[in-house]
Parts: C-alpha cells; structure tokens; sequence
C-alpha cells in the first residue's frame, strides 16, 4: 500500500532523484509489467524507470509516460564486443528512450589503459551526444582509488560528465567511493550511485556530496522512510510495497 | 579428476583478466582440451594466442553472457563479428526470463539461431525453468539447430543456484540425443558435483577450475601440445 504521502511536494521533490527497475537474467516480461505497474500505482514522481531492451514496449506500454524509460548498454558486465555497444546504442537511440548508462569494457579499466577508455567514451559521446543522456559505467567495485579517479578522469575526457559507480546486480556502490569521486572532481562530474543502495541514511549522504540520481530498488521503502522522518506517517504505517 | 574429454574449458570472467585468459588457453591445450569459452570481448585475445603459439584448441565467445537479455539483431551482430574470428562453434545466450514468458523476442532469437549457418551452442539457465516446461525448452532447442546446450548458473547475484542432477537428467530424456548438455561449473564447484551431473546424462562440463579438476592430456594417452 503507498501511502497518502505522495501528495507532500518535499516527499515527490525527494522522490525525483530515483531511477527503480526491473533486471536481470530471470526476469521475466510479466515481472517487468508487474514492477512498472507498481510504480505508476505508486503515484511518486521517480526520475526513471530501467529496463532491458528487449522489455522497452512492455515497459514503455504499461508507463504511459508516467516515468521516463532508462535501458542500460551491455548490462552489467561490459564484455560486449564494441561493434555490438555501439548497434544497441544506436537502435536505442532509434526507440527514443530518456536516459542510459553505458558499461565500459571493465578490461581496460582493470589494466589501466585509459586511453582506451576515453576512445570507448568519445565513441559513445559522439553519438549521443545532445541526444541522450548517458552515464559511463565504471564498475568501482572492482577498483581502486587510483584507478576509480583515472576512470573518472579518462571519460571527462572523452566527453562524457556523468559517472555510474556500479551496475548493482551484486556490485554495490559504497559511501567511500562516492566521497572519493566527490573530492577529486566536485562538481565536474555528475555521480549516480548504484547497486546495494538500501536505506535513507545512505542517500542522505549522496545528497550530501551532490549526488543527484540514485540506483535503488528499495525505492518505495527509502521514500516511506522519508515520509516518516517528515512526520507524514507513523511508524506502523511508513512501509510501502 | 575429470576425463579431459567431458571438459569445455570456461575462462568467462566479470572481472575480466587478460593475463588468465591467455593462460587458461595455454592450459587447456596441455591437458587436450578441445574447447575454450571466453566472453564476446575476449574472443580476439584469446584467437591470437591461438594463433601465435600455434595451439589446438578452439574458440567460442558466449554472445550475451551473462544474462542473455540483449536484443537478438544487436547479438546477431556480435556473432556475425565472431563467426570472422574465431574457430570454434558460435555460441549466444538465450535470456530465460523471455523465454519463460515467450516473447516475441524469445521466438524471434531461436529462429534467428537456426538460420545460423555452422555449429551453434545456446546457453540458458535451466534452474529457473520449471519441471512441466523442460521439454518445451527441449524441443525449442532442438528446433533452432543448436549442437550443445550449456545450463548456466548466471550470475552469483541472481541468486539462481547450480542446476542439480535431477534436472539434468529430466533434460537429457527430454532432449532425446538430439543435442548434447554442457552443465556450467563455476569456480569453486567440488568434483563429486561434477561427477553427479556427468552420471546424470550431462555429456559434458563448461569448467573454470579445469585445470585442477581435469586429468592430464599424458594420464588419458593423448599428448599435450
């Protein structure tokens, strides 16, 4: 049950900074319809909703517009061949989608070869650019902080200016990581936690360093917790499903 | 240990090391290992030490792997890209989530895999597929022509576990000799789970521990390169 809480303009305003979706290898076309009509039951006002491709007009119908559709490019692991990224990029582009991320191949990162990752970037950004909003996926997990702060720097410079931290998917993105991107390039760099992204306090502090799109798929319950902090339900009844 | 022969060596890695790729390729050689499996990525690395070292051994990228949800003409893509560069069977993962629910997208991938030309294996995750439909997935597998069927276990995170050997052999009486199965060991998988799926009817295992599991190419008379 959502509560009457979605009517308080801080609660949507709050909700605005979240994408929640439906991913993975099990889901199934019933699950993604399910998700989404969640959400638009829910009647909050998320950024977005992310999907597969291959569920876009499962999605796309069931939304009807109450929330723009994200789809992800070689999701969650990067290891596409670049000619296949750059033909799902593109046909996306042909469905008209809102907003996606990109996942990078995860071996240059690892091997530290940045020129590479800024020819992937430039590749993409040159395609989308004005068309698309796109974030880099950089995987952090599987990085260090030299190589989280290369990452970063390598894909400013093939044009892109946002950052997603993970995939989720098991890859979660920790306060430390968000912190570390905050310092190093405040502000140059638009930062989209993802992935393990679970309670309020942890959005809290994204907000805090900046962070203006959050991954979760505990959204509703994040959001019934806000409610709550603003004295809006009780705790009895501040869950949502 | 595992008879080299039942062995497709499995170097998929999402966290991806060219360094262990290249070594898992020259491992699979020195214990005859006729086949390799390496993300779509890889294949190019993987064919040049092939090449180089002048190795017998042969290559497939799993197009889609890990959660084989991608657009069917966007891996067309990839397999048309690998058909150029490797030297082994293309191989493409079939998303279970569409299949379970026949999607249009589901139908269109396995008629669009049997009009590949050449060998083709087709990966899925059989421990998200209820009982009453494995002949259905039997026969649709059977239908677009492929050769091998390997059963994944996805990703960790999906929280889908090992398919177990009553699945399996419920699956090879099923699939009826028409295509073999290849169960997906992950790292870490113990032998006499291994030897479990191979006792219930799996022809062979997609193995990443290979080279501590696997006799020796010289223990099963046949020479290593």
């Amino acid at each position: 049950m959502i509560g009457t809480y979605v009517t308080d303009p801080r609660v949507q305003a709050f909700a605005s900074v979240f994408h929640f979706g439906c991913l993975g290898e099990e889901k199934t076309q019933a699950d993604v319809i399910s998700e989404a009509a969640k959400l638009r039951r829910s009647g909050l006002n998320i950024e977005a909703f992310d999907c597969e491709a291959s569920m876009l007009p499962a999605a796309r119908d069931m939304l009807g517009g109450y929330a723009k559709l994200h789809v992800p490019i070689a999701y969650p692991a990067g290891n596409a061949t670049l000619k296949q990224k750059l033909y799902q990029l593109e046909y996306l582009l042909g469905q008209g989608i809102d907003d996606s991320c990109y996942c990078l191949d995860y071996s240059n990162l690892l091997e530290g070869d940045w020129e590479a990752v800024t020819a992937e970037t430039r590749q993409v950004m040159d395609l989308c650019r004005d068309r698309l909003p796109m974030a880099m996926v950089i995987q952090a997990t599987l990085l260090d902080d030299r190589q989280i702060v290369a990452a970063c720097e390598a894909i400013l410079q093939g044009g892109a200016n946002r950052v997603k931290m993970n995939t989720g998917y098991g890859w979660g993105t920790s306060l430390e990581e968000v912190d570390l991107v905050h310092r190093h390039f405040n502000g140059r760099i638009d930062i989209h936690p993802s992935g393990n992204v679970r309670t309020l306090e942890q959005v809290d502090y994204f907000l805090s360093r900046g962070v203006s799109i959050v991954h979760s798929a505990s959204v509703f319950e994040i959001i019934a917790a806000y409610a709550q902090r603003l004295g809006l339900t009780s705790p009895a009844e501040g869950g949502a499903s | 240990m595992i008879p080299h022969k039942s062995i497709i060596a499995a170097s998929l890695h999402l966290e991806p090391n060219r360094a262990a790729i290249l070594r898992d390729i020259h491992r699979a050689a020195a214990r005859g290992i006729r086949h390799v499996v390496v993300n779509e990525n890889m294949v190019a690395l993987a064919m040049a030490e092939v090449q180089s070292a002048n190795l017998d051994v042969s290559v497939s990228g799993i197009v889609g792997y890990p959660i084989g949800q991608w657009m069917w003409p966007a891996k067309k893509v990839a397999l048309d890209e690998l058909s150029q560069i490797q030297n082994g069977p293309l191989a493409v993962m079939h998303g279970v989530g569409p299949w379970l629910d026949s999607t249009d997208q589901s139908v269109a991938e396995l008629k669009g895999i049997a009009d590949l030309n050449g060998a083709v294996w087709v990966m899925t995750s059989l421990s998200a597929i209820p009982e009453e439909r494995l002949k259905a997935l039997a026969d649709d597998v059977a239908h677009c022509g492929a050769e091998v069927l390997i059963l994944s276990n996805g990703v960790a995170a999906s929280g889908l576990p090992l398919p177990d050997a009553k699945q399996i052999s419920a699956l090879a009486q099923h699939a009826g000799g028409r295509f073999a199965l290849a169960a997906m060991a992950p790292a870490g998988t113990p032998a006499e789970t291994i030897a479990t799926w191979l006792k219930a009817d799996a022809d062979t295992v997609l193995c990443t521990d290979f080279w501590d599991l696997s006799a020796s190419a010289s223990d099963t008379g046949k020479e290593s390169s």
